[in-house]
């Protein structure tokens, strides 16, 4: 059953060019993509590609130019803001830097106590015990309670980041890159963490990241955005197996594998990524892309079915392979 | 001890505390302004116990005693007297009690006006903020020494009015500076996840923005204090504060200056009382800033 | 030209320092005074560095790597203060040095993990370039601008001409750091030391700088010290590698045995860590807890409250490097028995 669902989403942002001259900058352009309650989608792309800008029009941080974000039945987009405020309990974000996504002179009480003082009448005791239990849940303890989120390490802070999100019980949680900025070791606890509290509370995540082996470890869905569109979505192990789009295989190609022994030759990539305020024409990747034709430069790739719900957008898809 | 991993880390060192937590980290590190505090904290009990540190407490308050007049300094009176014989050590330790009342009384009114203003300017942007920045810019046009003896002049002289005329001229440097803060504040991640949970948005300005937008407003009330006991002393001297027979340094000072140099006293230690008092604020709100 | 400068510099030092090591660091230690207390951010740090190398640096936040970096050049933060038991650089003694300008920017350069803070916003890539090139030749204008367009094309930007004239900002990230790495092969810098080169940028690019610091290590016989936080990038660039934890060195290895065969718990519970094709669906194997403050003095091995395999001594008795096998080194006492 689909939890989410978005159709057409489209954000353009306006970029001042000159003296009265506006242009566009298209961070989301056309997006469609289904999460069912309880998976985990995983987001990837590098930066610019609009994976950011749209999971906060998921949230309505930013207000999309237009789409529908159905979200249990519900537009987000036009629902009215009585209800909509309903609807934001069953949604959550979790940020990459708790540093700076915790308000930095209240307390973790305060903190992962806040969600639950604006919605609900939980006052007092209460209150305090239900936000020590969170915390435990989280792998912390009430002796942290007193705490700002700069007296405690990275890791920690994350975690009471976490607690805060989950503190209404959302159904979906947006998760923004959210161990990029921890260290190995911690990352392997937090992951660890997302994954048992999605078991035992029945949530859905859209997870974000640029790290792909991140993203193939948490999600059982992989979507692989460029320049503000999806060019590849399938199960993460197709993904991995078997990717079609030339972009994609670029990624797994470029990410450095910790394995000496595995020692990749050569760049799959030059260059970098255009710019997304005037976008190549036809297939956008056609410029970087080593088994780019004529008829990449002119006709936009469609998303084309590829098998076992795997999709990917590029005329050669049947021929990509490790080689060009 | 650098963070390289992807970029953040705890703030570095000393995270910054509340408020009174750098005043601490100030006063510990830096002599000046342990020297700096001390000298307030001992004006302002001096003000506060006045009754009790002179046996002429009510000279202090006003009462004359001509047989005394224009004495100079002597063990029967530290400070000598003025020209209605009055103890110039009592009077002194009454007038503190109206400058530096004050000085703290203009900036709190001025706060009070002015960070609720710019947080709710700064928040909202649009329209409020145009109305609200344009409504400081006017307060701003006038020199504000200028525009406060227009002010008190109009509403009478009085402490009350005087202290009024001048929370008027300070208050829109408030609004900006809190406001600049809560700009640079509002597109931080903490604000907009506060935002996403649905957390209303004076709830938002209370909680997560004015804490936040503190540090560089506390600096600069502490220094403003000075700057009001100054201007205040300005408004008595011209006849615009605190009317006789009440106490003021500002106003002993300007009753002084008739009889200098031949009566150097009377003039001098009251200058000397607005000098110091200024001075400290000025001293400790520098290290306060610095300790950052 | 930049062939001939290095087979003259190689004649230069050849009998002396031909089978010394470039670098060669004993016990570093680097301590920060703070309000609290005494920070010890490096406890006792070997280096050696071979002509030609690329040697990584790896740890987690905190460990000390990026201020060990710093401190090759003189640069550590005040107040810091650093001492060594050795620290030399191609034969020269560094502890006893003047002048750190002798090396900085001559012997050894540095690149950082954001390029757009280490180059000059106000001057042209050209005018770093040409300026730093006439620092250390004696070549006219004109000379300096055509070495300047080899160096530019020797990192692999493209449109030289195009790219001298640009201002920093106008460089994408990637393009920035080549610029960095220009201006280090402009001052004939033999040692380069690369401090997260590569954090801040995407996946793709990362892999073009990479690949761009091998080919220069064989183009040029740079010597590169690599610091970072990703083992991938260690496994897929370094020749040899150290692995830090709270300001010491846990294991040395060459970086295929490292990967191989760890043999420090610390190094074992990293690479265990990773989250890679296949861990899906299987929890990843944590260390517990987290790295310690620079404000504990610890009398055993640092890593002893997360080790699953502590014992009595781990708390008491600082472990050394010991050879486990060839040029291969750990300091546990789980290796006190074997020799």
């Amino acid at each position: 059953m689909p939890l989410l669902e978005l159709h057409s989403l489209v954000k353009h942002y306006p970029v001042r060019a000159g003296w009265l001259t506006r242009q566009w900058a298209r961070a989301v352009d056309g997006v469609d993509l289904t999460v069912s309650a309880g998976e985990t989608v995983g987001l990837v792309g590098e930066s610019g590609c609009g994976k950011t800008t749209l999971a906060r029009c998921v949230l309505r941080i930013v207000e999309p130019t237009s789409g529908e974000v159905i979200f249990d039945g519900d537009d987000l987009l036009r629902l009215d803001p009585v209800l909509l405020r309903a609807r934001r309990r069953e949604l959550a974000i979790v940020y990459q830097n708790p540093y700076t996504s915790l308000s930095p002179r209240l307390r973790v009480r305060d903190l992962v106590g806040e969600p639950l003082v604006t919605h609900t009448k939980m006052r007092g005791k209460a209150l305090t015990d239900r936000v020590a239990e969170d915390l435990e849940a989280v792998g912390l303890s009430a002796a942290h309670l007193g705490r700002r989120a700069r007296e405690l390490s990275g890791g920690q802070a994350q975690r009471v980041a976490i607690a805060r999100a989950l503190a209404l019980r959302p159904r979906l949680v947006v998760l923004d890159e959210p161990t990029s900025s921890l260290d190995v070791s911690v990352q392997a606890q937090i992951l660890n963490l997302l994954v048992g509290l999605q078991r035992s509370l029945g949530l859905t995540y859209l997870f974000i990241s640029h790290n792909l082996d991140v993203v193939q470890h948490v999600a059982d869905r992989i979507a692989v955005m460029y320049l503000g569109q999806i060019v590849e979505l399938g199960p993460v192990e197709t993904i991995f197996a078997a990717p079609k789009h030339p972009y994609t295989l670029a990624l797994l190609a470029s990410t450095p594998v910790p394995d000496p022994d595995r020692r990749k030759p050569a760049v799959a990539l030059e260059g970098g990524v255009p710019s997304s305020i005037s976008p190549p024409s036809g297939c956008r990747f056609h410029p970087r892309c080593p088994w780019a034709q004529a008829r990449c430069r002119e006709e936009a790739p469609a998303l084309r079915p590829m098998g076992q719900g795997h999709i990917a957008a590029c005329h050669f898809a049947e021929s990509v392979s490790e080689t060009p | 001890m650098s963070a390289t991993t992807s970029g953040w880390s705890p703030p570095a060192g000393f995270a910054e505390g509340a408020e009174s937590g750098k005043l601490i980290r100030a006063l510990r590190r830096d002599p000046i302004a342990l020297a700096s505090f001390a000298a307030i904290v001992i004006l302002c009990l001096a003000a506060v116990l006045a009754p009790y540190l002179t046996p002429r407490a009510a000279e202090g308050r006003g009462d004359p005693n001509p047989p005394e007049k224009f004495m100079p300094p002597s063990t029967e009176h530290t400070l000598g007297t003025d020209h209605l014989g009055r103890d110039l050590y009592a009077r002194m330790l009454f007038g503190g009690r109206t400058s530096l009342a004050m000085g703290f009384i203009v900036v709190a009114v001025a706060l009070l006006i002015g960070m609720p203003l710019g947080a709710v300017a700064g928040y909202f942007g649009g329209w409020i903020d145009e109305t609200v920045m344009r409504v400081t810019d006017v307060f701003l046009a006038f020199p504000p020494l200028l525009l406060a003896i227009a002010i008190a002049a109009a509403l009478g002289p009085s402490f009350t009015n005087a202290s009024i005329a001048i929370a008027l001229t300070w208050w829109p440097w408030y609004t900006r500076l809190v406001r600049a803060q809560v700009v640079s504040l509002r597109e931080r991640p903490f604000v907009e996840a506060a935002r996403v949970m649905g957390v209303g948005d004076f709830t938002i300005i209370a909680r997560h923005l004015l804490p936040n937008a503190l540090t560089p407003v506390v600096v600069q009330a502490t220094l403003d204090i000075g700057s009001a006991i100054l201007t205040g002393a300005a408004l008595s001297f011209l006849g615009l504060g605190v009317r006789p027979p009440a106490a003021d340094w500002g106003q002993m000072v300007s009753a002084g200056r008739v009889y200098f140099p031949e009566r150097w006293w009377y003039a001098t230690f009251p200058g000397l009382a607005i000098f110091l008092a200024t001075l400290a604020f000025n001293l400790l709100g520098d290290s306060l800033r610095e300790t950052g | 030209m930049r062939v001939g400068r290095m087979r003259h510099a190689a004649r230069r030092t050849s009998f002396a320092t031909r089978h010394m090591p470039l670098l060669e660091l004993r016990d570093l230690r680097i301590t920060f005074p703070t309000l609290a207390g005494l920070v010890r951010a490096v406890n006792g740090i070997d280096l050696d560095l071979e002509r030609g190398e690329i040697f990584g640096l790896v740890g987690e936040t905190g460990c000390g790597k990026t201020v060990t970096g710093l401190a090759l050049l003189g640069l550590v933060p005040p107040p810091g203060k650093m001492t060594a038991a050795r620290l030399t650089l191609g034969g020269r003694d560094l502890l006893t040095i003047a002048d750190w300008n002798q090396i900085r920017g001559r012997s050894a350069a540095m690149i950082f993990q954001d390029p757009a803070a280490s180059l000059n916003p106000t001057f042209t890539i050209g005018d770093q370039l040409t300026r730093v090139i006439r620092q250390h030749a004696r070549i006219d204008g004109a000379g300096a601008r055509r070495r300047a367009i080899d160096l530019l094309a020797d990192v692999g930007l493209p449109d030289t001409e195009r790219t001298l004239r640009a201002y920093p900002h106008e460089l994408s990230g990637g393009m920035q750091q080549r610029a960095m790495i220009s201006l280090a092969l402009a001052s004939g810098a033999e040692l380069l030391i690369a401090d997260e080169p590569t954090t801040a940028l995407d996946v793709t690019i990362q892999a073009q700088i990479l690949r761009l610091l091998v080919a220069l290590r064989e183009r040029h016989g740079l010597t590169i010290l690599l610091i970072t936080h990703d083992l991938g990038v260690v496994a897929q660039t370094c020749d040899r590698v150290a692995v830090l934890y709270a300001g010491t060195t846990v294991e040395t290895a060459p970086t295929a045995e490292l990967f191989r065969a760890p043999r420090h718990p610390y190094t074992q519970g990293l690479l265990s860590a990773l989250p890679r094709p296949g861990s899906h669906g299987k929890p990843l194997a944590a260390i517990d807890g987290s790295v310690p403050s620079g404000f504990q003095i610890i009398p055993g091995c640092p890593f002893a409250p997360r080790c699953p395999f502590v014992f009595e001594k781990c708390e008491n008795a600082r472990p050394l490097l010991k050879e486990v096998a060839a040029r291969h080194a750990a300091a546990c006492h789980l290796f006190d028995g074997e020799v």
